[in-house]
């Protein structure tokens, strides 16, 4: 039990040595939109669905994926 | 007996700690004063240049939202007070003093747009937000400041600089941080 409690000692210890403390003006790159996960994760939803459906240029495009404007 | 202990030394405490906001205070009128600031030209300059004007002096960066909005309306302010003895100056943290000037000429700000860096009176300062805005009187002093860019307190500001130039001395005025530095 004991060392159990040590073991979640430590991994608690591992994962808060993860953290740190941002000052505002040191924010540059994490303020990049490309540190943002949704548009990320857009992107990836969109390839995702490109592959699935066969077809590209449906979103945002000025194209509607059937080669036709 | 023990009460005179208790009250002298209450009275001890207070005035170490108002020594020491003195000298932080004059240290921070020493710091902005004399730090070397370069404008997007490349020619540098401190704030001793402009001794004798009442100072807005705003740390900004390209990559800010809020920043990006706030600074047409210093533009403005600027715009306003040229000439009247006060001044808007802003001063760029981003690490590339191009994305500054991009951003500078892109809103065709008039106002002094000065680059300084995230490692330089930022940093000296420890600014506590980005914007952050700073009031400084005709001797250098920090009277007021705006972390973020809070419209109210934007405004209540600019009331305030109105009124130095109104007045030519430092009123006193709710609605805007008394200037912790």
């Amino acid at each position: 039990m004991k060392k159990l409690r040590w073991l979640w000692v430590l991994g608690m210890a591992q994962v808060l040595m993860g953290c740190a403390t941002v000052k505002p003006y040191e924010k540059e790159n994490l303020a990049d939109p490309i540190m943002s996960i949704s548009s990320a994760e857009a992107l990836r939803e969109l390839k995702w669905l490109e592959a699935r459906e066969g077809s590209t240029g449906g979103a945002g495009g000025a194209g509607g994926g059937c080669a036709c404007k | 007996m023990k009460k005179s202990i208790v009250k002298r030394s209450i009275v001890a405490a207070i005035s170490v700690m108002a020594a020491t906001g003195i000298a932080r205070a004059d240290s921070i009128r020493d710091t902005l004063s004399t730090h070397k600031l370069a404008a997007l030209d490349g020619t540098t300059s401190s704030l001793n240049t402009y001794r004798g004007e009442v100072i807005v002096l705003n740390f900004w960066a390209s990559w800010c939202a809020p920043c990006r909005r706030e600074l047409p309306l210093l533009d403005q302010w600027n715009s306003a007070w040229t000439g009247r003895g006060a001044r808007v100056i802003a001063i760029s943290i981003d690490t590339d003093a191009k994305k500054a000037k991009r951003f500078a000429e892109e809103m065709k700000l008039t106002l002094p747009v000065m680059h300084d860096g995230p490692q330089g009176l930022a940093r000296t300062l420890d600014i506590p937000s980005v914007p952050y805005t700073l009031l400084l009187d005709r001797d250098g002093n920090v009277i007021g400041e705006v972390k973020g860019s809070e419209e109210s307190q934007l405004a209540a500001l600019e009331r305030k600089v109105e009124s130095m130039l109104a007045t030519r001395g430092v009123p006193q005025e709710a609605g805007m941080s008394g200037g912790s530095r």
